[in-house]
């Protein structure tokens, strides 16, 4: 683990555990991991050769159900890996884990790539994931993303690493950039707008709502 | 005179299978750009076509040097070595330096961190004073105020830019933004215009920028009737008459 992420784990970056398998020795221990990264495939051989490849019991009922849950499309399954767009490439890798059915998926920088929609559906995804016993670990600097999947992350600073568990500690401050909701919350706090430390977007516009036709002010 | 770069009725297919078409485009040196479109529509795939490392269909007609940035760099070697330091002109050096802001040069490449190594990369492409610059979506490790630091010094230097983004925060920094289907160009005009196709932008699957989704919400409350894309100027309009 610690070598496969050597590349991966830098300052500011922020790992965030879905499901905490219950300790780091059993993480270690662990024999079905499985690595979506954020590298290209450079290999060229086609989609179905490779999983054919990579997966002992490979069995197209479960492909397609994969292929389902990740949003891949499975029409590409002729088409060389090494053609596949990015987030195509993120896709495969975790239908792979999926077949595997690897116990601990590790994302690395995951969320890159993708918009909004797809964004939501992965998080919602992932959390499903976790119900059916999945651990899943992100390395990420995109708090925003980490934000909707889990309430404690690990923060790489140069010297040690934290555990955080509210996207309002200011100890993320030096090391990743903090979503402009948090950025604007904690600015209208500062200036004495009465505001909780929300998360999501609905709540922060009902509280301006609340607070501008109240009449409070700055 | 005007130069630029056009995109005549521009498409990839690979094996028989369709990547885009249809992208029609005119860049015009001066007005930088940012391109965002679903996944897989082929924003990669274009600028492979300008770098001339995938084959297509249609016109892209240069009439100036462009250049392309499409991953981080990876060299075994100092990054003096790689840019073989010693042979660059004195301009050159000043530039490197102003660029990386490094008191040495004599790193490994492969010490560096990703931000450094995407620098270097974009470093190399720019070394030969392109007049268009266009960089993948491989930001991603760059802070919000690094990215501000990199687009203010290619502006500086009158390095137009073309940029992709899946961070849609990104497209701030920009004045004019395309949005790119699979069938060509979707949506394009100045990019508080296009976000503010609230509708369209959802459909497309794209989620808006915060402020200006704040921006839109609160407009819809007739609490301002603006859109803001800066922090200050939201607030000050919103608690102006206390």
């Amino acid at each position: 683990m610690e070598i496969k992420l050597k590349n991966y784990i830098a300052p500011g970056k922020v790992i965030g555990f879905v499901h905490f398998p219950g300790s780091f020795a059993k993480l270690n221990n662990n024999k079905k991991i499985s690595y979506i990264t954020d590298e290209m495939f450079h290999q060229n051989i086609s989609v179905q050769k490779y999983l054919e490849k990579h997966i002992p019991s490979f069995s197209v009922e479960k492909f397609e159900q994969a292929c389902k849950m990740t949003l891949f499309d499975q029409s590409v399954l002729s088409r060389c890996v090494c053609h596949l767009s990015k987030t195509e490439m993120k896709k495969l890798r975790l239908v792979e884990g999926l077949l595997l059915n690897s116990e601990t998926l590790v994302l690395v920088n995951f969320e890159r790539g993708f918009y909004g929609k797809s964004r939501n559906y992965f998080q919602k995804l992932f959390l499903k994931l976790t119900k059916y016993g999945k651990c899943i670990i992100f390395i990420s600097n995109d708090l925003e993303f980490l934000m909707g999947i889990t309430k404690t992350v690990f923060l790489f600073t140069s010297e040690q690493v934290l555990s955080i568990d509210n996207y309002y500690d200011s100890r993320f401050h030096d090391w990743v950039d903090l979503p402009d909701i948090i950025s604007f919350v904690k600015m209208l706090r500062s200036k004495g707008i009465g505001m909780d430390e929300y998360i999501e977007r609905k709540e922060v516009l009902k509280a301006i709502y609340r607070s501008v036709t109240s009449g409070e002010k700055l | 005179m005007d130069k630029k770069i056009q995109f005549l009725d521009v498409g990839v297919s690979v094996k028989n299978q369709l990547i885009f078409e249809h992208f029609d485009f005119t860049f015009h040196e001066g007005k930088s750009v940012c391109l965002i479109g679903s996944e897989g529509c082929g924003k990669s795939t274009l600028l492979s076509a300008v770098q001339g490392i995938c084959s297509f269909h249609g016109d892209i007609l240069k009439d100036a040097l462009v250049r392309v940035v499409l991953r981080p760099i990876s060299a075994n070697c100092t990054i003096s070595d790689y840019f073989h330091f010693s042979t660059l002109s004195l301009e050159q050096q000043m530039f490197v330096q102003e660029f990386l802001h490094l008191s040495t040069f004599d790193y490994p490449i492969l010490k560096l961190n990703p931000v450094f190594l995407i620098k270097i990369s974009i470093l190399e492409a720019i070394l030969s004073h392109p007049a268009f610059l266009f960089i993948d979506d491989i930001l991603g490790d760059f802070s919000m105020q690094e990215k501000k630091d990199l687009f203010s010094f290619l502006h500086r230097k009158h390095i137009t830019v073309f940029y992709v983004t899946s961070n849609m925060e990104d497209t701030l920094l920009f004045s004019y933004l395309v949005v790119m289907g699979k069938k060509g160009i979707c949506m394009e005009g100045p990019t508080l215009s296009v976000l503010q196709e609230e509708k369209i932008m959802k459909r497309l699957g794209f989620s808006l920028p915060f402020y200006v989704d704040l921006s839109l919400q609160l407009r819809s409350y007739g609490l301002i009737s603006n859109i803001y894309a800066d922090e200050k100027e939201l607030v000050s309009h919103l608690w102006k008459s206390n």
